[in-house]
């Protein structure tokens, strides 16, 4: 249990914020702050996105091509499970046509 | 509408059921989310125990993938935590916004607010008569079905050693822009989310990856907020 404390540290930091929602409501938020607060998840999905996308075995230009397939079929057809499978197939017909 | 007086008062047990299975159909959905954490979760080190355990007490599939992503990355615990709470003041809002439509009282939300993310709050605030029996059954239901889904992701890990062979760690961007996607909703969002990339992948040659993803996400967030404040009309979500 190495991760214990990081675990209970992350649903403390979760908790808090969840429980704290329903006691902001005495204060009165500015609406463009309300409108930061909304878009903070597009800020951090991106930036992880963009550390996710390279990934370690030096096949960032295939998983970014793959990665963009993956985006149009979600696009297309809004289902996380056919965004994953177009992805992976794409992925590993560039690079078994790199391997040829 | 809520406020007729007229309605007849529906049981609690009806209400608590009819929450759990509105996030019914977010089931389906739940099951490759929950099978790409556990495998991203093991990949970063977590044991069996400490995956499942995460997935118990958080619920939440954007914080968890978040949190092993930057683990993997050899993130410290303070950027973990401070990346995890940038991502997660919006949900700030959901308990706001639900406290608006119905009072709720100490211990209804110290309970209310164990599970609450997108799910439970979209399904819940969607009713003609939000309630808090409405509530604590979809989050039960997400519950359940988020952590079915990372004990299966668990329990496949024995497949673990081909997954870097086979390529199947690139679902995290693809998670990561599945999650990203339906927030894209107008010109500044879209900016923002191009910005943030961009920057962090900028950092990523000077910073290890964890610390760009806080800077890229503190130096995009405050370009929107000023643009947003000095440009009104410029900001917001009118395009």
């Amino acid at each position: 249990m190495n991760h214990l404390w990081l675990i209970i540290a992350i649903a403390l930091t979760v908790y808090l914020v969840r429980v704290g929602g329903f006691y902001l409501v005495r204060i009165p938020l500015p609406l463009t702050l309300q409108q930061l607060l909304q878009q903070m998840p597009v800020a951090v999905f991106a930036a992880l996105l963009a550390v996710s996308l390279p990934g370690h075995a030096g096949e960032g230009d295939l998983r970014l091509l793959a990665t963009l397939g993956a985006g149009l079929a979600l696009w297309w057809t809004k289902r996380l499970w056919v965004g994953l499978v177009v992805g992976l197939a794409l992925f590993w017909l560039l690079r078994s046509m790199r391997s040829v | 509408m809520q406020h007729q007086p007229t309605l007849p008062s529906i049981p609690w047990s009806t209400d608590l059921w009819v929450g759990f299975r509105a996030i019914l159909p977010l089931w389906f959905g739940a099951l490759p989310i929950g099978l790409s954490y556990a495998l991203a979760a093991r990949q970063a080190g977590l044991h069996a125990s400490e995956t499942i355990l995460m997935s118990i007490l958080v619920c939440s599939a954007g914080v968890q993938l978040s949190a092993v992503n930057l683990l993997q990355s050899g993130a410290a615990t303070e950027s973990i935590l401070l990346t995890i709470l940038a991502l997660m003041l919006y949900q700030l809002l959901f308990g706001l916004s639900l406290a608006c439509p119905f009072r709720l009282r100490p211990w209804q939300i110290v309970l209310g607010a164990l599970f609450l993310n997108d799910g439970p709050y979209g399904v819940t605030i969607a009713q003609a008569r939000p309630s808090f029996a409405l509530l604590l059954g979809a989050e039960l239901s997400m519950w359940i079905a988020w952590n079915a889904a990372t004990t299966l992701g668990v329990l496949l890990g024995d497949w673990q050693p081909l997954l870097p062979q086979l390529g199947l760690d690139l679902t995290v961007p693809v998670l990561f822009l599945a999650l990203l996607l339906p927030q894209i909703r107008s010109r500044t969002t879209l900016l923002l989310a191009l910005g943030s990339g961009l920057i962090t992948l900028l950092l990523t040659t000077i910073v290890s990856s964890s610390i760009a993803v806080l800077l890229a996400v503190l130096i995009s967030g405050s370009c929107t907020w000023l643009l947003s404040t000095v440009l009104p009309k410029a900001g917001g979500r009118q395009q």
